[in-house]
């Protein structure tokens, strides 16, 4: 089933691009019937591929969008079904693997993906829609939002595993 | 434990990345997009890499199982930090297969516990350590493992499974103790041999009256005493013909349980001789304990490959007591074994040789010039049986698909009618 929603996924955004690539639709068209292959071939085991596919994909969506004047209002979407597209391939190959218990789990994971990857690429939409302030207030509040941002980062990476527990296998 | 990223984690870094620097270039921020739920998701499955905590727990319903049984290997799993994905894969060793269905991907919540129960089937003899593991542990998110392998913890002791003998090679001469065997020899027993006149010291009780009566003098019975017997299982290891799931030294080991079960059950004295790369033996002796001697010292059989030119010099005198029988388990493939062989019926010893064929085992070359070796072989190997029957050694083909009850009432119908060789 993941491999089959996968495919219809990979075909859609390879499509999208197409119908608004005007006079590009040799060369988009070219590459809109690689991708989707590329994809088959990552679901029939060739994993390491999917990023060719996933690029392609992301390429013809640029190519497309900088050959028009306005850009493409599906991005949000092409960038969540993109990621969406990854997971189902992943997913696939991991339930090849071997039976797992408790399917439901991995469908909500997939829903809740999906719902966090549009919010998440909705984000610059807004923000591009959004007059940027100015002024000095403006200037200390970027300021201080990259701080805590950098430092958010920095707390991440140094992040040290509680004392008293000995992870492993054993 | 090793801890590895996934090629998911390289995959989406490269997509946001490639289009964060597109966006940037190229001036169109709604390409950033497309980067944002790969950047996202990376953002926070990096925060939320756990540190995985899975203990392990190995056992095994029996120790001990013969060839062809059914066993399970119980795995107790508990983890105080949860694993989102757990991934066992169980290694087991040549000789045992698993059967059924994989073993599943599981999850297990924070402080769970699962038990599994993996079923195998003992295919062949042999001492096995089990419990080896590959145990992959996935995070939620799917961009790191923890990787480990799980040494054996358990041994398991597959024995060989033991035909049924109706009857045994009798040997020529017995052993002065009391057993089964009726001795060739005349004295004290149960089984009629002959009638005889009285001699002074007869006791009366053997006294026959009707052959008295008629022969107007006093004769007594003989009859033959039932005696035990020495038999020496003699195994050549030196070399072995294989296909992938069986080989002549798996058969010539059941063979040889076999047949130390059936002496030893009729209360002979039953030794064994492993004769290969590396010699080992075992003094005959009688009863439960030697046999349980005997299968433990089978398990370790093996071919082990040696340059080294093996006469039964080697062997201490006391393995191979005078008047033994010599029962040997060959696929006559090497020069060393056929020289002790022979070596042993040149010291007086009763042998027989039980073949174990190794034609089964070859496949039919391609070419004409292995075809023609594999037409030539036969030939040589039935001009060396020829060699060792002309000495008085019978020597029975056991073919693949046979029961050894067969090649052992061959190697009787065999004594029963050849001319004894002194040699």
């Amino acid at each position: 089933v993941t491999s089959a929603v996968a495919v219809a996924l990979g075909v859609v955004l390879a499509a999208v691009p197409l119908v608004n690539a005007g006079s590009l639709r040799p060369v988009v068209g070219a590459v809109a019937a690689l991708a989707p292959a590329i994809v088959c071939a990552a679901l029939f085991g060739l994993v390491s591929v999917l990023p060719w596919g996933l690029g392609l994909l992301a390429f013809e969506y640029g190519v497309v969008d900088l050959a028009r004047h306005e850009p493409l209002v599906v991005a949000p979407f092409f960038g969540a079904g993109l990621l969406v597209l990854a997971e189902l391939v992943y997913a696939s190959r991991e339930l090849a693997r071997g039976a797992e218990e408790g399917p439901g789990r991995r469908l909500a994971w997939l829903v809740a993906v999906a719902a966090c990857a549009l919010a998440a690429a909705f984000v610059p939409v807004l923000a591009v829609g959004v007059g940027g302030p100015s002024g000095l207030a403006a200037e200390v509040i970027a300021v201080g939002a990259s701080v805590i941002v950098l430092g958010a980062s920095a707390v991440l990476a140094r992040r040290v595993r509680p004392a008293g527990r000995n992870p492993g296998f054993h | 434990v090793i801890r590895s990223a996934l090629p998911k984690l390289p995959c989406y870094a490269a997509l946001a990345a490639g289009a964060l620097i597109a966006a940037v270039t190229l001036g169109r921020p709604e390409l950033v997009s497309l980067a944002a739920p790969f950047a996202l998701f990376l953002a926070v499955s990096l925060a939320r890499v756990p540190a995985h905590d899975v203990a392990l727990e190995l056992r095994l319903d029996r120790e001990r199982a013969i060839e062809g049984d059914e066993l399970e290997l119980s795995l107790g799993l508990s983890s105080a930090s949860g694993v989102e994905r757990l991934e066992l894969r169980p290694r087991f060793p040549f000789g045992v297969e698993p059967i059924g269905v994989p073993v599943p991907t599981l999850a297990l919540p924070p402080g769970g516990e699962h038990e599994l129960d993996v079923a195998f089937r003992c295919r062949r003899w042999g001492a096995y350590g089990l419990g080896a593991l590959e145990v992959r542990a996935f995070d939620r998110f799917g961009i790191v493992v923890d990787e480990a392998t799980v040494e054996p913890a358990l041994t398991l002791r597959v024995y060989p499974r033991a035909e049924r003998l109706q009857r045994l090679v009798r040997p020529l001469t017995t052993q002065p103790f009391a057993g089964n065997q009726v001795s060739r020899a005349k004295g004290d027993g149960i089984e009629f041999a002959d009638v005889r006149s009285f001699a002074p010291g007869d006791r009366v009780r053997r006294i026959n009256w009707r052959v008295s009566a008629r022969r107007q003098g006093l004769h007594v019975n003989e009859s033959h005493p039932e005696r035990n017997t020495d038999v020496v299982l003699f195994l050549d290891t030196f070399a072995e013909a294989r296909r992938a799931d069986e080989s002549t030294l798996d058969r010539a080991v059941r063979a040889a349980s076999t047949l130390a079960d059936a002496y030893l059950e009729t209360r002979n004295r039953v030794g064994l001789v492993d004769f290969g790369g590396i010699v080992r033996w075992l003094r005959p002796a009688s009863g439960l304990a030697q046999d349980y001697r005997i299968v433990e010292a089978l398990l370790e059989t093996e071919v082990a490959f040696s340059y080294v030119w093996k006469k039964t010099d080697v062997l201490p005198p006391r393995t191979l007591p005078p008047q033994s029988l010599v029962l040997a388990l060959t696929p006559l493939l090497d020069e060393r074994g056929l020289d002790a062989l022979l070596d042993l019926r040149g010291r007086g010893f009763d042998l027989a040789i039980v073949e174990v064929s190794p034609l089964g085992y070859v496949d039919l070359p391609r070419d004409a010039a292995g075809r023609l070796a594999l037409r030539l072989w036969p030939l040589w190997r039935s001009a060396l049986r020829y060699r060792y029957e002309q000495l008085g050694v019978p020597v029975v083909e056991w073919r693949e698909g046979e029961p050894i009850a067969a090649a052992i009432e061959e190697v009787r119908s065999f004594r029963r009618y050849a001319r004894q060789v002194r040699v």
